[in-house]
């Protein structure tokens, strides 16, 4: 069996994906391929590993089935325990709590005054809290590509949001907390008390650290971090793990106990480790594996390392199948798998700086397709950072943080003198990260790669690997390497290979966005690009880190896309769902060009925009009826605004644009209103086109009864918010359209909304049913 | 089940790389200490002989060639008999151990262990198109020991194996000096009398000490009408 379980956790895995994918033919396919490999290969296990993942199977079928909901929408008023810490971020509250039937609810609170905030922050694990409230289905992600909460909520069998009407800790009772959820009230009073002592600096960063938690970890720096490669740094990891279990051995042992007691002990140790830490997918990993190879001491015959890992695989997945489908559980395990098979490799590195450079490459490599498909980029700079970042870290950051805090409990000026060089260190860190994440290009969006690519990265990176573990002689060692460029060459160039091109309506909440792709990826413009008003709000109800539609939405979804160049920005005019996230593009992205409405440089947003345009080398055009452009054989046509500056209001004179995409024509109006309208019909009398995107979300000043004759569309598309302040799209607006037999497709009901097309023809479809 | 190193019989971890879980390679059948104790001839060598100029004294060399093989080449008889020769492993004192384990003790199963650097060095000097012929025992010799070490080298390339010469009894070669050796009638013979005209081949062996044994050889297999004779052995003294 030495060496084997390997497979075995492989069958396990491809058993939990065809429950998953419920049989769905590519899973299906390969795991008919891994078991003809077995059958042919390893004809001595195949038969068990056929049974592993029958079992696997049978087990994820059995346990989805169980994960359903015993609560009814209907349901009022509700009693529930609180299992897990609140979290309050500005007038947010965040919290898991399980009804009496011990089903798990999230709960959401929006809090209303600053004295009600101070008070919540009382509440903690293991009240039982009695309001009134309702129960909603959390939200699955409105635009291709997006953060699923739905699904993420599912997989830790969670499907409401329990919405409090209010909140009062009055009818809160304290109940009797159980082993487990002292340890994580312990854990949270650790996290209090670096949050009350150490400098702002630090905070987060040494909490990632010793509790493994980034609740409070500032957005740009972990953002930072993710992009340039580094953020294993702050999880709790393997190394972390070893590290610790290492010097409490060493320490055990100095102190006189035998080394039998010093390694039971540990066994003990670890699993309260595991929950102080958070119990993230990687120090789970990290401790059960520990855990095994110290029991495996005591066997007579050691266990590989590689078994362990595998072993520790597969409880895990026992322990919550749905596991599987963590960025965090994915990334720990392929890392470590990479970093015991490469090992030999390793070792044979004759000086420490040439093995830690043959770690790094080895951990990126081996974990290179999961970190496009969750990150849909890679970073150029992320080996030479890691080089110096990985001993930064091990070295010095780590054991100072561990020190400083243990320093400040036991006698505090000695604390504080650590936390002091801690503070200086980080500082400037921080200040690098921010710097280097901002300012470097260095990152490679591929875009998330598909099915069959991801097939050959990994099939490319093995070949890398194997060739250079053979030792083959001169370039015949480079064969893998060569390989894994022409795949990511080739995954490069995809998009300018395929004959379809796309329009996405992003739902960007209430605004406009829409991102045109020409078939070949020939053009990609980005018609506005939605914005959040902010209103101003009071300190308090300030979040950590407000939702912005560039950075959160937008960006992510041209990353997603591999787009990380625009061909055209066009603003269509100065209004700020339109053009607030513009800045963040431009600084995000490398937009080539940037067209704003002929006179909007009289507006003092666009204006803004145009300073920071020019900042970043755009090139800036206003442009007015009369003007096209040519891309791939489609023309664009401007019909508004006139080339005559006129007193006409900012949303007549939006730029409304016309084309013909997929064998359909397209009136693209911004927010154009009903005076707008007119005079575009009198200026274009003979105007029709099959798409209409609905005028200013479907506000009732728009969309005339006499442009809708005019036009004559079949489908009219309305990017609106979902509750919206204004009661966007308007009843009348939405009955002269029904009137008109217009099929009516809604950014609010039906998130982002794709239109598919190749030279012909194209396909609607929706994200949400 | 605990694995047992072939050779120093300890218990050992083998190692698990890309390879082993892709079934390209097995499992080492040997430690990891005795895999490393095997030394491959690398670097500067004898382009004729295979000998490694590494340790050796530069009065022992001249040019590209060794003095050995100027030697042969300065004798008519001996003259271009052998065009190269290769070899795996430097024969030093483990390996000397290891040679005597397998041949002289009989533990057959520790040729597996040479399977993978033996094949692939072969291959980086010869290829499929070479004739393979082991150095053959004696029936009285092969009666003694069980098998034929040169053979069961030459198995480990999943190439033809061609028995095309026999040996007749003497005494032991390495009781006799280099005089000795030359001057004792050829104990090879051809097998049947055929012809090996345009032939290339490749006599396996599994050590090369002075190279009589294989210029003996060679030189029955040249008056057959050989093209070349050349020979690949496990280790080099």
């Amino acid at each position: 069996m030495k060496g084997n379980f390997i497979y075995i956790a492989l069958s396990a895995i491809f058993g939990i994906l065809l429950g998953y994918f419920s049989l769905h033919v590519y899973p299906l396919i390969l795991s008919s391929v891994y078991f003809l490999f077995l059958l042919f290969r390893k004809r001595e296990i195949c038969l068990f590993c056929l049974a592993a993942m029958i079992v696997f199977y049978v087990y994820f079928i059995y346990i989805d089935g169980k994960n359903r909901t015993m609560l009814k929408d209907t349901m009022t008023q509700f009693s529930v325990r609180l299992v897990t810490p609140v979290t309050i971020d500005g007038d947010r509250l965040i919290g898991t709590a399980e009804t009496p039937q011990r089903e798990k609810v999230k709960i959401s609170y929006r809090i209303r005054s600053k004295e009600e905030k101070k008070k919540l922050s009382l509440l903690s694990v293991g009240m039982v809290c009695s309001f009134a409230g309702v129960l909603e289905v959390p939200e699955a992600a409105r635009n291709p590509y997006a953060f699923n909460y739905k699904k993420y909520l599912y997989f830790q069998r969670i499907h409401w949001l329990l919405k409090p009407h209010t909140l009062s800790l009055d009818h809160c009772r304290s109940t009797p907390l159980s082993f487990y959820e002292k340890l994580i009230a312990v854990r949270e009073k650790g996290i209090a008390y670096i949050e009350q002592y150490f400098p702002s600096a630090t905070i987060g960063i040494v909490q990632a650290l010793v509790y493994g938690e980034r609740e409070q970890m500032s957005e740009t720096i972990l953002e930072g971090y993710q992009k340039l490669g580094l953020i294993h740094l702050l999880a709790i990891s393997g190394l972390h793990v070893t590290m610790l279990i290492g010097m409490s051995f060493f320490l055990a042992i100095r102190i006189g106990m035998t080394r039998e007691t010093a390694a039971l002990l540990l066994i003990f140790l670890l699993p309260l480790y595991t929950v102080l830490t958070g119990a993230s997918p990687s120090v789970v990993r990290a401790s059960l594996m520990a855990g095994i190879v110290l029991i495996s001491l005591k066997w007579p015959t050691k266990l590989l390392l590689i078994d362990s890992l595998s072993t520790t695989c597969i409880i895990m997945l026992l322990l919550n199948p749905y596991a599987l489908f963590q960025a965090g559980f994915q990334l720990s395990f392929i890392a470590t798998l990479g970093l015991i098979l490469s090992s030999h490799m390793i070792l044979q590195q004759s000086s420490p700086l040439l093995q830690l450079v043959s770690t790094t490459v080895i951990a990126q490599l081996s974990s290179l397709p999961l970190l496009l498909y969750h990150f849909f980029e890679i970073s150029l700079l992320s080996f030479p950072l890691n080089l110096v970042f990985v001993p930064l870290y091990s070295f010095i950051i780590l054991p100072l943080s561990l020190i400083s805090l243990i320093g400040h409990y036991l006698f505090t000026p000695v604390g504080k003198l650590f936390i002091f060089m801690l503070e200086k260190i980080l500082l400037l860190t921080n200040q690098l990260i921010e710097f280097l994440a901002v300012h470097s290009s260095f990152s490679l969006t591929l875009g998330r790669p598909s099915s069959l690519m991801l097939f050959f990265y990994c099939i490319a990176i093995l070949f890398v690997f194997v060739e250079f573990e053979k030792m083959s002689q001169g370039w015949r060692k480079y064969k893998g390497v060569f390989f894994l460029v022409c795949v990511i060459i080739v995954d490069w160039f995809t998009p300018y290979l395929d004959r379809y091109g796309e329009v996405v309506l992003l739902d960007v909440g209430q605004g406009d966005c829409i991102y045109i792709e020409l078939p070949y990826r020939k053009g990609v413009y980005l018609i506005d690009t939605g914005g959040v008003v902010s209103f101003s709000k009071p300190s308090w109800r300030k979040r950590k880190d407000e939702f912005e539609v560039g950075a959160d939405v937008v960006v992510p979804f041209l990353k997603a896309k591999g787009v990380s160049r625009l061909d055209k920005l066009i603003i269509t005019h100065g209004d700020y769902d339109h053009m607030g996230a513009a800045q963040t593009i431009i600084e995000q992205t490398t937009v080539k060009e940037l067209f704003i409405g002929k006179g909007g440089n009289k507006d003092r947003l666009q204006q803004r925009l145009v300073k920071a345009a020019k900042r970043h080398h755009v090139f800036v055009r206003e442009i007015s009826r009369g003007e096209k452009w040519n891309a791939a054989g489609i023309s664009f046509y401007v019909l508004s605004p006139t080339n005559t500056e006129s007193e006409e209001s900012k949303n007549n004179r939006s730029i409304v644009l016309y084309t013909n995409l997929g064998g359909v024509t397209w009136l693209f109006t911004g927010d154009l209103e009903e005076s707008g309208e007119k005079e575009l019909l009198h200026a274009f009398p003979s105007l029709r086109a099959d798409v209409l995107k609905v005028g200013h979300h479907g506000s009732d000043t728009s969309t005339s009864e006499a442009l809708l004759k005019r036009i004559q569309p079949k489908v009219a598309l309305i990017s609106v918010g979902k509750h919206n302040r204004y009661q966007h799209p308007h009843e009348t607006v939405i009955q002269r359209l029904r009137a008109h037999n217009i099929t009516i497709l809604r950014t609010d009901w039906h998130g982002a909304i794709q239109f598919i097309y190749t030279k012909k023809s194209g396909t609607f479809t929706t994200m949400l049913p | 089940m605990t694995h047992s190193c072939l050779i120093c019989h300890a218990p050992y971890h083998p190692i698990v790389t890309w390879q082993h879980v892709l079934t390209l390679k097995n499992l080492d059948i040997l430690c990891e200490k005795c895999r490393r104790s095997f030394l491959f001839i690398s670097g500067e060598m004898c382009e004729s002989c295979g000998r490694p100029f590494q340790h050796l004294d530069s009065s022992y060399r001249q040019g590209p060639v060794c003095t050995d093989c100027i030697r042969w080449q300065e004798d008519d008889d001996w003259k271009d008999v052998l065009t190269k020769n290769r070899s795996v492993y430097l024969y030093n004192d483990f390996m000397k151990e290891v040679v005597s384990l397998w041949k002289f003790r009989g533990d057959y199963a520790i040729v597996k262990a040479f399977e993978e650097d033996f094949s692939r060095e072969f291959f980086r000097h010869f290829d499929d198109t070479f004739l393979i012929a082991p150095i053959p025992l004696s029936t009285e010799r092969l009666y003694e020991r069980g098998f034929n070490q040169a053979k069961a080298l030459a198995e480990l390339l999943n190439l033809p194996i061609h028995d095309i010469l026999t040996r007749h009894h003497h005494e032991k070669q390495s009781k006799k000096s280099r005089r000795e050796r030359l001057q004792t009638e050829n104990v090879f013979q051809l097998a049947e009398p055929i012809s090996l005209a345009n032939q290339r081949i490749v006599l396996i062996d599994d050590i090369y000490t002075t190279g009589t044994t294989l210029r003996h050889a060679a030189k029955v297999l040249l008056e057959a009408d050989a093209a070349s004779v050349s020979s690949f052995t496990l280790a080099r003294g």
